[in-house]
Formats: C-alpha cells, sequence, structure tokens
C-alpha cells in the first residue's frame, strides 16, 4: 500500500522516491487482505496526482489524470480492474501539472499517427498509437519530476517520427542537445538516448526500459533549458 | 563496364563528400505554425545496410534527383515525388570525425543491365555505417546541418531538373541509369 500525505513539502519529497514503492505496491496487492487495491494517496488543493501504470512490457495500460476529478484532501484509492491485476508491474506517480510548452508539443504530435506506410517514400512504417502515447507519457514523467524536484521546466523537443517505427525526442537548446528514442527492444518499450552539451562536452548515452526511472538521466535532463 | 567491374568498391578519401537526400514534406502536415527543424535526426535512420548516401565525386546533385525521380515508391509502380527531397552535403573528414560511425564504404547498387523501370542501378551509392544504438550519430549529422545550414544544403535547380526527368521517365529503363 502506498500512501502520500502531508503538505506540500512532504509530497515532493515523497514524490521523488514514491514511485518505487508504487511499484512494490502493485506487485504486493496479491497478498493483501485488498485485493486489487492498488495504493491509497491522499490529494491536496491543487496537488493533484496522477498515477500512469505500465505491464511487463512496459507497455503503458492506465493512467490517472485531471479529467478524474479528485476531492482534495480525501484519502483516493483505485481497485483495479480483474484482468489488469496480474498484469501490471509498474507504476510511476506525478503531479497532473505539466508544463504548458510539453503539453502544446505532445498535442501537436498527435498526426503523426495519422501518417500511412511509406510515408518518406522509402518504406517508412505507420506510427502506432501506443508508440506515441508512451513516448508522451515518458516525456511528461521527466519533465515533472523535474518540475517538481528541481523546479526546473525544461524546454518541450520536436516529437517527430522515425521511419522504424520510433519516436524521436529532440532538444537542442542553448545548453544542450539530446536525442531520445522510443522504440520496442524484445517486447519491451525502452528509451535509447544521447545528451551533450555540444562539442561532445559532458555526454551522456544509454537506454531505460520504460518501467523504470533513471534518476541520472533526469538530473542530466535540466541542461535543456 | 562490366557488371564485376560496376559492383568493385572506389576508395573513399577524406577529401570527399557525399550527398544524402531525405524526404521533408511528411513532417512539415501538422497545423502548427511552428517552425520545425530541418532536417532533424530522424532524417539519418539508417536502413538495415547503412544510411544511403551518394559519393559527390561520381555524381552530380541533378544526378541525385533523377535517380529519386526515376524510381518507384515501395511496393508500387508510381513514381517518387522528387521534389520532396531534399539534399544535403557532408565530407567524408566530419563523418570520419563522429566516434560512433564505423565506416563509410562505396556500395554500387545494381539491379540490373538493364535495370527495370522503376528500380534503376545507382553507381554512385555509398553507406554510412553506425554503431550500434545511433542517436548520437542521428543528433550530430542534424546539428552539423543546422550549424552549416548554407553549406550544406544542396541548392537544386527544378527547371533543368524537372525537364530531364520528365525525358528519362518516358524512356522507360533505356537510360544511363538502367544500362552500361
Amino acid at each position: 500500500m502506498s500512501v502520500l500525505e502531508g503538505d506540500k513539502a512532504s509530497l515532493k519529497r515523497d514524490y521523488s522516491s514514491h514511485y518505487t514503492d508504487l511499484v512494490k505496491a502493485s506487485c504486493s496487492y496479491m497478498a493483501t487482505p485488498r485485493r486489487g487495491v492498488l495504493g491509497y494517496w491522499q490529494t491536496l488543493p491543487d496537488q493533484d496526482i496522477s498515477l500512469d501504470l505500465f505491464n511487463q512490457k512496459g507497455i503503458h495500460v492506465l493512467s490517472f489524470n485531471e479529467e478524474q476529478q479528485y476531492e482534495p484532501s480525501r484519502q483516493q484509492s483505485y481497485k483495479l480492474p480483474l484482468l489488469m491485476r496480474r498484469a501490471l508491474t509498474s507504476g510511476v506517480v506525478r503531479q497532473v501539472k505539466v508544463p504548458s510548452a510539453i503539453e502544446e508539443a505532445i498535442q501537436e504530435a498527435q498526426h503523426i499517427t495519422g501518417l500511412t506506410n511509406n510515408w518518406d517514400e522509402d518504406g517508412a512504417q505507420q506510427i502506432s498509437k501506443e508508440t506515441l502515447d508512451t513516448a508522451a507519457t515518458f516525456l511528461k514523467s521527466y519533465a515533472d519530476y523535474l518540475s517538481l524536484t528541481y523546479n526546473v521546466e525544461i524546454d518541450a523537443p520536436e516529437i517527430n517520427p522515425v521511419k522504424n517505427g520510433s519516436i524521436d525526442l529532440e532538444w537542442h537548446t542553448q545548453g544542450a542537445q539530446m536525442l531520445i528514442n522510443i522504440r520496442r527492444k524484445e517486447g519491451q518499450y525502452y528509451a535509447f538516448y544521447y545528451g551533450d552539451r555540444y562539442n561532445d562536452k559532458m555526454p551522456i548515452k544509454g537506454n531505460v526500459p520504460m518501467s523504470e526511472f533513471s534518476e541520472s538521466l533526469a538530473v542530466w535532463m535540466k541542461y535543456l533549458l | 563496364m562490366t557488371e564485376e567491374e560496376f559492383l568493385k568498391p572506389l576508395p573513399i578519401t577524406n577529401e570527399d563528400h557525399v550527398y544524402r537526400q531525405v524526404h521533408w514534406s511528411a513532417l512539415q502536415k501538422s497545423d502548427s505554425n511552428k517552425k520545425k527543424k530541418f532536417p532533424n535526426a530522424s532524417h539519418f535512420t539508417p536502413d538495415a545496410d547503412g544510411l544511403s548516401v551518394n559519393l559527390a565525386k561520381l555524381i552530380t546533385l541533378n544526378g541525385v534527383y533523377h535517380i529519386i525521380g526515376i524510381s518507384f515508391k515501395p511496393n508500387t509502380t508510381e513514381f517518387k515525388s522528387y521534389k520532396d527531397f531534399k539534399v544535403f552535403r557532408f565530407s567524408f573528414s566530419f563523418l570520419r570525425s563522429i566516434e560512433n560511425i564505423k565506416s563509410v564504404l562505396h556500395s554500387p547498387v545494381l539491379n540490373g543491365n538493364p535495370a527495370p523501370v522503376g528500380n534503376p542501378n545507382n553507381y554512385a551509392h555509398a553507406s554510412v555505417l553506425y554503431g550500434e544504438d545511433d542517436e548520437d550519430v542521428r543528433l550530430k549529422l542534424s546539428t552539423y546541418c543546422d550549424s552549416n545550414y548554407e553549406q550544406a544544403l544542396c541548392t537544386a535547380d527544378f527547371t533543368s531538373i524537372d525537364k530531364e526527368v520528365a525525358e528519362l521517365r518516358e524512356r522507360l529503363n533505356d537510360t544511363p541509369y538502367h544500362r552500361f
């Protein structure tokens, strides 16, 4: 069971570490009398919580968002539909508030799923909504984390389709450049990334599965201003 | 020239340049008025045999557009819209400076002698081979074009290219790009 409560400061502190607790919570429900209850959390005024859940393949399967009307300062819980219980392995908790530039970029990118096969006249694959949604969830998760934890609002990336059916998130900011490619590998979505502060300074390269959160990547992304 | 001679790779030197064609129109269809960066890293995604480029010492800019214009779109008998492509020029020495680029190889494409209509040969074809996980390479190629846009973008004269492609299409597979 996972509980987020307290004042704004403690909520921020909880946020920085709690997504791992939620991973445990989502796996432990079978052993509790409250079968199927993913967790409990308490919302505060203007501090609604959003929850994104992933299955074993890293596919985004469920999210709570601001459209669900949380009542401030009341304990919330969610009972998982039966069929979802076994599939869920991880969750990311985040605040609903998202930097508007990021939201705009995601909204503008929706046309990508309308591209048909061969959209580059050279055999490009269609981009699935699942891939675009996974990329959007990833982007929002890291942007929100930076906003909450470091009070940093990173620039919005360009969101581009890639001919192999994946999605690129691409930044060229004053301080740094970064490319994050969201694609499937061995049945699971990963973020493959490279960034530097131009001229190969402070490079970062690696990959992270969607079901995990990379603190080191998030910290590096603070340069994307 | 025999088929064996056609397929024999030529050495590439630091003084050489390559042309990379990128398709641009599909990415401009957003309703947004925001200017999209062009080209972006996605334009440099390689195929299984590497990123396709053309050796500038073996083909002209018009020639690059000729080959696009007489090639069919995949799985169709419709010619590609060559005006939807832009061509960027890279020096081989720059490509060599990117750590994760493993090699650049001359790799002529031979589809027949004569090659079928819509599927021409390409003697100038070369392949840029990346290492695994190519985000760094793609990002640097994109940034290079952005930082050196005037030098990298090849400005085409479509007045002449339009006429040349129209003539080549009329000749079906009786062109220098189909027979040697």
